[in-house]
């Protein structure tokens, strides 16, 4: 089956009033993951100035949630002022971090401070100390490790971000197992497809009007096959192995809009097993609701525990009327099953910042714009400004 | 007052799921309208290219209506199998049209053929045969003829779209007024500021790299005083004569996300006399359940006679509360006006396409977004791909 735009929720995000801001606090790192766009430039940002672009993009996006990304935010020595400063702006922080730097310590203070999210980096392609020639499956046991410190702590979410690559792609169906087998414990997953800035005699790369050289970016590849994986690519891979995991909701590209720049599937389920998933309209309503009553949209909600009152959403969506029904055979089976306790996972398969036919393809309604010198800018562009002074300009040669 | 943007909504609207989309007939037009964008370069398109990208667009927008737009799509021959065939597609025909060519007959032929709303350009600027020398105020005689006829006509609604200079930005509360006033006849006002291309040394505009030729540019000024007016300044001078007319909804700029590129106004009244106006609560309350029932969302209603159930909303809307009190104060005062019908008007404020800081500012979220060659455009920029096949882009000349 083949996605069916019809069926799914375009998120109502925009610019300026967006669930999602983004911060930098640092550019330096202790991993060096292929596909990372940052570049060490800076070293760690002065918290003041930190301070006033979360407002500024608070200001701008009216975002609830703020991820603190970099570089590896967890060497930022005022990183717990960082989150706390978030907190106390009445929205929710969430980390972006590779976790090497997670200690029980730190992640207690985290959320002392009132971190609502962490999203580990965790996949084969980083070759962290200790992972090197680990397969996409083996890294599950990283993930894992994680996972229950956090369950553990309490209170903290938890997602993953795993980049995919041609040669991993076929484990995608693993990491998906795995996210579903914890879906108490792991709220959110997102499998980006690899993007680099493509190389090649059909286009060249200017800057207000200037060729610019773009050899020496560590996000340029002359190897064109390597950075065409698409969500839609990806979704057919998992629907391979997963029945009924239909998408809810998406976003599309800026410039090509039959693409699929986010892509979300919500699982719905108990640790014992997923019962299905939730539909458009769900999305829809949660979209609908936060907004009029909180003035906001919302990328997540602070408690994944939907509970068993979700399925009263059958009402209004069928998947939702299906997973009930699931549960419902379930119990008959085990009436045990009755007691469980009832979540909510998003699987997100993204497309990112992309040359496509020639031109940028972003996400239309980003949900990680940052505020750079000022302006809102799409974070995954950040080291265009930095280095160039300006997002890039591709200039498609003529034949 | 200045405008509080968060008491102001911002339409979910995206390139995705968008209420409005837009097709072009023909480009041929019987008037020389300064601050027209739009060059003689095809005359009358096929009508299955037409219905073609009406198919198109409605496939990549899913929108509502579809503004029928041109050149003069009066004279197109086909123009009633157009708008027959967009209200088979299940959308709201619109028509932007001069009127020129406007008959009792053709009305007739167009609202039989399902046409749900006339969109008159009128204004000073246009010097038609028999108004040359005509002040804008005086142009609300014209404007009062066509809205007669529609009235007349019945189950068509009314609106009007008024290019704003510096010369006649004095006039814009008499317009303001006369639609007021006619609030029963008068659905919709767009009050669009006159935009062009700025002719500076030291600034070229180019194309995919290549330098073009200003003199292909139609709207091209050396003062920028002529090409600056915003919508935040309309708004300032008609605060004045309006105190309590505020706007309710906006979309912002893509570049510059601090302009309002539409400012949308919400008056509420019957044909005596105008109430209040409605806030951003209904606008929010209008798009979620439109887009929660139907699947789209709605740039305006099938029927603006919203009548007296309107007012339940006082109970989430302080804006509707004002104008319920304002309809009790006059109910007191003459009971009568108890069968009043009330009316929905809206008065949008526009600034269109323009150069910001280098920057092209589109509207993030515009709702006139029309197919080219397959492509989803942006209507305002349809002669840049026409002539110079793509969007002008503006740089820096260092020579």
């Amino acid at each position: 089956m083949s996605i069916v735009r019809e069926k799914l929720y375009r998120f109502p995000w925009s610019k300026t009033d967006n669930p999602g801001g983004w911060v930098e606090v640092t550019d330096e790192c202790d991993l060096f993951c292929p596909g990372c766009y940052r570049h060490k430039l800076e070293g760690h940002r002065p918290l003041e100035e930190i301070e006033e672009d979360i407002i500024a993009c608070q200001k701008i996006t009216n975002c609830d949630s703020m991820a603190i990304a970099g570089g590896e935010p967890l060497l930022y020595p005022r990183i717990i002022e960082v989150v706390d400063f978030i907190s106390r702006h009445k929205m929710k922080p969430v980390i972006l971090t590779n976790g090497e730097k997670l200690t029980w310590e730190l992640a207690s203070e985290l959320k002392k401070a009132g971190l609502a999210k962490i999203h580990f980096h965790v996949d084969s392609g980083q070759e962290r100390p200790g992972w090197t020639g680990k397969t996409e499956i083996e890294m599950n046991e990283l993930r894992q490790r994680f996972a229950d410190l956090l369950w553990e702590l309490g209170g903290i979410q938890c997602g993953y971000n795993v980049t995919i690559f041609r040669s991993t792609l076929k484990y995608l169906p693993d990491i998906v197992e795995w996210s579903r087998e914890n879906i108490h414990k792991v709220q959110h997953i997102s499998l980006i497809a690899f993007r680099s800035i493509p190389l090649t005699d059909s286009i060249i790369y200017t800057i207000n009007g200037e060729k610019i050289d773009l050899g020496n970016l560590q996000n340029s590849t002359a190897s064109l096959s390597d950075i065409t994986i698409t969500t839609e690519e990806m979704f057919g891979v998992l629907e391979n192995h997963f029945a009924a995991f239909p998408p809810s909701a998406y976003l599309s590209g800026t410039s090509a809009p039959i693409t699929y720049k986010y892509l979300i599937i919500l699982n719905a389920g108990s640790k014992h097993k997923v019962y299905g998933v939730l539909g458009a309209k769900t999305v829809e309503l949660v979209q609908a609701f936060y907004h009029f009553f909180k003035g906001r949209y919302c990328a997540f909600l602070r408690n994944p525990r939907a509970g068993k009152k979700v399925f009263l959403l059958s009402l209004f969506d069928k998947d939702v009327k299906r997973a009930f029904f699931n549960f419902l055979k379930a119990s008959l089976n085990n009436p045990a099953r009755l007691f469980d306790k009832i979540y909510s996972q998003s699987i997100h398969l993204q497309q990112p910042n992309e040359i496509f036919e020639g031109k940028p393809n972003l996400c239309d309604g980003c949900a990680n714009m940052m505020v750079y010198r000022g302006k809102l800018i799409n974070s995954c562009r950040l080291d265009e400004y930095r280095m160039f002074g300006a997002p890039i300009v591709p200039v498609a040669l003529s034949k | 007052m200045s405008i509080e943007r968060e008491k102001l909504y911002r339409f979910p609207w995206s390139k995705t799921d968008n209420p409005g989309g837009w097709v072009e007939v023909t480009d041929d037009c019987d008037l020389s309208c300064p601050g027209c964008y739009r060059y003689r370069l095809e005359g009358h398109r096929p009508l299955e290219e037409v219905k073609n990208d009406i198919i198109a667009c409605q496939r990549m927008t899913n929108c509502d209506r579809i503004a029928i737009s041109g050149g003069e799509p009066l004279l197109y021959p086909h123009i009633v199998e157009v708008v027959e065939f967009i209200s088979s597609q299940r959308m709201k025909p619109m028509l932007l049209t001069n009127g020129e060519k406007l008959t009792w007959e053709l009305a007739l032929a167009l609202k039989e053929a399902g046409l749900v709303q006339f969109y008159f350009h009128v204004d000073s600027g246009q010097q038609r045969p028999g108004w040359a020398g005509k002040n804008e105020a005086e142009m609300n005689k014209l404007r009062q003829h066509y809205a007669d006829l529609v009235w007349e006509l019945g189950g068509v609604q009314c609106g009007y779209n008024v290019t704003v200079f510096r010369s006649t930005l004095k006039y814009i509360p008499e317009i303001v007024e006369w639609t007021r006033s006619n609030i029963s006849k008068v659905q919709h006002l767009s009050l669009i500021t006159f935009r062009g291309f700025l002719l500076k040394k030291g600034m070229k505009y180019m194309v995919d790299n290549r330098t073009i030729e200003t003199s292909l540019l139609q709207n091209c000024y050396d003062d920028p005083g002529e090409i600056s007016i915003t919508t935040d300044e309309m708004f300032r001078i008609l605060e004045n004569y309006f105190p309590e007319q505020h706007p309710c909804a906006y979309l912002s700029g893509t570049t510059a996300q601090e302009t309002y590129k539409f400012l949308i106004i919400l008056n509420v009244g019957s044909r005596d006399e105008i109430y209040g106006g409605l806030g951003a609560r209904t606008v929010e309350l209008a798009q979620v359940f439109h887009h929660l029932f139907k699947g789209k969302y709605c740039a305006f209603l099938e029927n603006q006679k919203v009548g007296k159930k309107i007012f339940i909303l006082s109970l989430l809307d302080r804006k509707v509360r004002k104008a319920f009190v304002n309809f009790l104060k006059a109910f007191i005062r003459n009971p009568s006006r108890i069968f009043d019908g009330i009316y929905v008007q809206c008065i949008n404020l526009q600034q269109p396409n323009e150069i910001i800081k280098g920057k092209k500012n589109l509207c993030d979220g515009c709702l006139n977004m029309m197919i080219y060659k397959g492509e989803l455009i942006n209507s305002c920029q349809l002669d840049e791909y026409r002539l110079f096949g793509g969007p002008v882009t503006s740089c820096l000349d260092k020579n």
